[in-house]
């Protein structure tokens, strides 16, 4: 009996004081973690909207939408401007965290991409401009091309299609998401 | 054991990437930039350390039968650890690193310290192992992804260095590009032992187990 | 559908060791022969399945209830490793035969991430029990698969003659990244 109760009991002990440490580390990091996810969704906000006075969350029901997560509604002046909402398509690698602007006429006025984690030099290039500035002035569906895109047509990142695929899907999700939640609010 | 000695062994003598070739998984997955392969060499670096102090501290105190449990008990504690601290100030590079934060758990040269150095050594030696070892790990992880970035984006460390008309050899960031990197070193570094007149077995033998905490019970090693 | 959708995409296109690098130890290690191979390949479908089964039942009953999910690496990690102790004592118990054919590779999958690995990724993709145990055997089998085809061609290499410097590792090393594209080629499979 005393030889299981031993190893046990020490390795009992260990345990509860890793479970003590980490729940120590986990309450003190708790906030820094909630900041850093204001703070990048306050940047992509500026970033398309400029200055704004107010943010108000929209509500909707979470079954309604697999991927978009929350949308806001952003005044400025005393009226409502556009909306924000926020979705996360599956990519490459994880899902892709992003946010898309719309006017209050549902045209796209810009895309944020708030975190990924594709393949650095293909995928990840997702976050620069030169992909990016596809999007603003679009609405609608899109769709993916490879070369020479067309009035709705995004063209895909050299060898990184299936990122391309999915950022477009959450686009498309949102937009979808704009036409029955938001238009016309 | 000296330091100097300590400090040889982890970073050339005993490299675990080049010489023991142990913890393959994050040094083929994230050294897709260099960037990416020193933030995980960085972060099993200050893992190593500690758990090699933790587990050097209790060695008399674990009962031999639960070691390798109580070891990963530990080593999983600084893991989540650093996993916290990552979201919480390095989000972009938590992002990237994704799954394999998590499984600095499973990384064997972890392991491997804690069971053949860091459970006979003092507090102090085993910190100094830690430093070298995953010093070691984390040079090996650069030259890895430094190479892997600059053939397959033309960059290091995110700038820009090959002029545009140099073709990006994509291959380079997808998955065979790890292993065909890795495989080219490892048959450089041959070559350089040779001409210096080293027969280093276990570079030239097939892949063996030697740092690997359960090589008794290991298949390979038995035969 | 998505549940074989997700099932295949394990298996080939997003294969467990020659695209996500998880379980490389093994993969290197126990790849000389094909008959070991086989048997580590067998083990690791076993041992996956259980460990996400359980660990789903101990993440979503328990860790969740009790707000504690972010000890889940912590808790995964002892699953598994006792949960191969368990399966092991149960072998030597009352298969003797299975144990003398896979009871040496079971210490060994401890430390093999590509167990821990399922675990994450499964939590981390929110699938319900059903999808985590097909998503952690279509892994498994793309494991075993991968593992099987490596040290068949790896007992051939091993006849013949290679040049000094690519001896042992590197061209063990190089014969992945030839797999690897071909693994690549699945890709187009199935679009996520």
């Amino acid at each position: 009996m005393r030889e299981i109760l031993k190893p046990a009991s020490a390795l009992l002990i260990i345990t509860l004081v890793a479970a003590v440490c980490l729940g120590y580390v986990h309450a003190i990091t708790l906030q820094p973690i909630e900041a850093q996810k204001v703070i990048t969704e306050k940047n992509a906000v500026q970033q398309i909207f400029g200055d704004l006075d107010n943010t108000q969350p929209v509500d909707f029901t979470a079954s309604d939408s697999d991927t978009v997560s929350k949308a806001l509604a952003c005044s400025s002046g005393g009226s409502v401007v556009g909306y924000a909402v926020f979705a996360a398509p599956k990519g490459y690698s994880g899902s892709i965290e992003l946010m898309v602007g719309f006017d209050t006429d549902g045209v796209i006025k810009g895309l944020q991409i708030l975190s990924q984690s594709e393949t650095p030099g293909l995928g990840a290039n997702c976050v620069n401009p030169a992909f990016l500035d596809q999007f603003p002035n679009k609405s609608g569906v899109l769709a993916v091309t490879k070369s020479s895109p067309k009035d709705n047509e995004i063209q895909a990142m050299t060898s990184s299609t299936i990122t391309t695929t999915a950022v477009v899907k959450g686009v498309n999700e949102a937009a979808a998401f704009f036409e029955q939640y938001l238009k016309g609010r | 054991m000296n330091a100097g000695k300590i400090m040889r062994n982890g970073i050339f003598e005993e490299n675990p990437i080049f010489i023991q070739v142990i913890g393959m998984c994050p040094t083929l997955a994230v050294t897709t930039s260099a960037t990416n392969g020193v933030g995980m060499g960085i972060s099993a670096t200050i893992v190593l350390i500690c758990s090699n102090i933790v587990i050097s501290l209790i060695r008399r105190l674990v009962p031999d039968k639960v070691r390798i449990p109580c070891y990963i008990v530990v080593i999983s504690t600084f893991v989540t650890m650093i996993q916290f601290l990552l979201q919480a100030f390095f989000p972009a590079l938590n992002n990237s690193l994704g799954i394999f934060i998590p499984l600095i758990v499973v990384n064997c040269i972890i392991l491997a310290r804690a069971e053949a150095f860091a459970s006979k050594n003092s507090p102090a030696a085993a910190a100094l192992d830690g430093v070298a070892m995953g010093l070691g790990f984390t040079l090996a992880l650069l030259i890895i992804g430094c190479i892997r970035e600059l053939l397959g984006a033309g960059s290091v460390f995110g700038l820009t260095l090959l002029p545009s008309f140099f073709p990006r050899t994509i291959i380079m960031i997808l998955p065979p590009g790890a292993f065909l990197t890795l495989g080219l070193l490892m048959a450089f570094l041959n070559v350089m032992q040779r001409r210096r007149g080293v027969t280093n077995a276990k570079t030239n033998q097939d892949p063996s187990c030697d740092g690997c905490a359960k090589s008794a019970g290991c298949a390979d090693c038995g035969q | 559908m998505q549940t074989l959708l997700i099932f295949m995409s394990a298996v080939l296109v997003n294969n467990f060791v020659l695209n996500r690098f998880l379980g490389i130890c093994p993969f290197l290690g126990v790849s000389k022969k094909m008959e070991t191979a086989l048997g580590m390949g067998v083990a690791v479908i076993f041992v996956m399945a259980l460990a996400s089964a359980v660990t789903y039942l101990v993440y979503n009953f328990i860790l969740v209830p009790l707000d504690l999910n972010y000890l889940y690496n912590i808790a995964f990690i002892l699953i598994i490793a006792s949960l191969v102790q368990l399966v092991e004592m149960f072998l030597k118990k009352f298969s003797p035969s299975l144990y003398q054919a896979l009871g040496i590779f079971l210490p060994l999958i401890t430390t093999n991430c590509a167990v821990l690995g399922v675990t994450v990724i499964n939590m981390e993709s929110q699938y319900n029990l059903v999808i985590s145990v097909v998503h952690a055997v279509g892994a498994a089998i793309g494991f075993t698969l991968a593992i099987v085809l490596y040290a068949s061609i790896r007992e051939r290499i091993a006849k013949n003659p290679i040049p000094a410097a690519f001896q042992g590792f590197p061209i063990a090393l190089i014969t992945a990244s030839l797999m690897s594209i071909a693994f690549l080629g699945f890709s187009g499979l199935i679009k996520v």
